[in-house]
């Protein structure tokens, strides 16, 4: 049984692929198959044309930081021990702007549009959530 | 609606802070009547009751939502219309918006409208819960540890980024609301505050310290309503609504494409068009941020200041007391205290007061025109009032 006591997604009925491919560590997104437009978060129907048909594209897992923070003091319970940990930002290649944390690095070396990976923490055997690190150069 | 339609005549308002043994239907029947007797009017002129919910508090609203306020008011004959309005943080345009839908009915003409919040029901802990979860979206944020500071964190230091403000200009923000709150009988913190007590104060979110995040409070308001055509035979100044617009940007703040405008860019110029008047017009600013660097946006995108100017004229004292322009005369959620669904609430409270030339020790003199907003979400939307107490 797992440890992991945090809260965890609850995905919907359109969102379950996102989850379904980030536990096999693909960071995907859905593309409407009528305008092209790709939401995030996702919805039933596409936010610009209504289409309900769609795809589901894996990304390149790469963006910059739009902005980013440090919480010090009054996290949600139990992220309490987690402090300090850094929420960001991050503008994916594909285009859509999503929540995450920063990690394995100190927030003192991230900056905005700081380029950044995209790196899967397996918090549960269901579940694995999507966070970003400073890109590696290879 | 036309133009100086509709009007306030009266508010009520008590002490903002922690009053624990005051139940939110107190609170409401205090500042109910002080409303009706400010006004001048009779209690049984009110003919519908308008309400906001409490936050949190699933028993009160249980009660509002069931018809409670006309009967323990006294107010059922001629009650005809009782309904609650929520729009979280904007919730006092879209109480304002359903009593001129009410007016111009034809159904109702004297609007009883009131918000009573008790936070201190609730441990500071099950409050900071709530508050990261309601601010947040439970599949996408909430996984991560966000808290409502974390999002106006971000949004401050993105504006910061692409504008050159600094965190002292951002400070300067709770410092000038602070000398306002100073003024105000029924503000929760009345100690007077320093740039470098705000910038010392414990860091809760880089670069948000404690002193820029507003503190939940006990408290309530409540304002009458009516067309300006009853309103200029009941009272000497009564404060006319003049020009009014809104936008709506998003649900989960990574949606708004820039946190640097909010999306408020030329709302508030529609206000001013209706209004015939521009920035130039305002005696106040009644600015409701509830985040010193929100305010600083809303200032930018309200025409007082160009992009990134905002800072400086706040750190310069120019929004101060006595200075060039009057801004959020009450010291809004950052020194007054926030009331939830109510924070908005009291600066539209105190928007009159000031037009009506009843705001004590706060008052600008011979204020005549002033710009009052508000919003709710996760900064999610802005609505933009321009109220006088004449009809330019």
């Amino acid at each position: 049984m797992s440890s992991y006591t945090k809260p965890l997604p609850v995905p919907s009925k359109w969102s379950q692929p996102f989850w379904d491919g980030a536990k096999q560590h693909k960071l995907l997104l859905k593309k409407c198959t009528k305008c092209g437009t790709i939401d995030h978060p996702p919805y039933l129907y596409c936010t610009e044309c209504w289409a309900e048909e769609h795809e589901w594209i894996e990304t390149s897992g790469r963006g910059k930081i739009y902005a980013f923070t440090t919480v010090m003091l009054g996290a949600p319970l139990l992220f309490t021990d987690d402090i300090p940990y850094t929420i960001a930002m991050v503008d994916l290649a594909e285009g859509p702007r999503m929540l995450t944390t920063i990690v394995e690095a100190k927030p003192e070396e991230l900056s905005i549009g700081m380029e950044v990976e995209v790196v899967f923490d397996d918090v549960t055997e269901e579940m694995s959530l999507p966070r970003f690190r400073p890109l590696r150069k290879e | 609606m036309s133009k100086g339609q509709f009007a306030f005549i009266g508010t009520g308002e008590v002490p903002c802070g922690r009053y624990p043994e005051r139940s939110p239907l107190e609170i409401a029947s205090r500042v109910a009547k002080l409303a009706i007797e400010d006004a001048g009017i009779k209690k049984t002129d009110i003919d519908a009751v308008l309400s906001a919910v409490a936050i949190m508090d699933n028993d009160y609203n249980t009660e509002l939502f069931f018809g409670r306020l006309p009967e323990a008011l006294g107010l059922r004959k001629p009650c005809k219309v009782y309904a609650v309005t929520v729009a979280g943080g904007g919730s006092s345009y879209a109480l304002c918006k359903t009593a001129e839908g009410l007016l111009a009915s034809g159904e109702c003409e004297m609007i009883l409208v009131v918000h009573a919040q008790r936070f201190t029901a609730y441990t500071p802990m099950a409050q900071a819960e709530y508050f990261a979860k309601a601010g947040s979206d439970p599949e996408w944020e909430i996984p991560y540890g966000i808290t409502y500071n974390s999002l106006s964190a971000m949004i401050t230091q993105r504006h910061m980024y692409e504008t050159g403000t600094t965190i002292e200009e951002v400070a300067s923000v709770c410092v000038s609301c602070r000398k306002w709150a100073m003024l105000q009988e029924n503000a929760m913190f009345k100690k007077d505050l320093t740039v470098e007590e705000v910038l010392n104060s414990k860091m809760v979110s880089t670069p948000l310290t404690a002193f820029m995040c507003n503190v939940l409070a006990d408290g309530g308001s409540a304002f009458i309503m009516t067309t300006a055509e009853r309103a200029k035979k009941l009272v000497e100044k009564p404060v006319y609504i003049l020009g009014e617009a809104s936008n709506y940007s998003h649900r989960n703040l990574t949606v708004c494409e820039d946190l640097t405008t909010l999306r408020f860019e030329g709302v508030a110029d529609k206000a001013y068009q209706e209004a015939g008047l521009g920035p130039e017009d305002m005696d106040i600013a009644e600015i409701y941020g509830s985040y010193p660097a929100i305010i600083l946006i809303l200032l930018e995108q309200e025409g007082f200041c160009k992009r990134g100017e905002a800072g400086r004229f706040v750190l310069e004292g120019n929004t101060w007391p006595g200075r060039k322009l009057p801004m959020t005369t009450n010291g809004e959620a950052l020194s007054f205290g926030h009331t939830g669904t109510g924070v908005g609430m009291a600066v539209l409270v105190e928007s009159i007061r000031q037009l009506q030339g009843k705001a004590g020790r706060a008052q600008v003199p011979g204020a005549r025109f002033l710009i009052e907003n508000c919003g709710g979400g996760a900064f999610s939307d802005g609505h933009f009032t321009v109220l006088g107490n004449e009809i330019p």
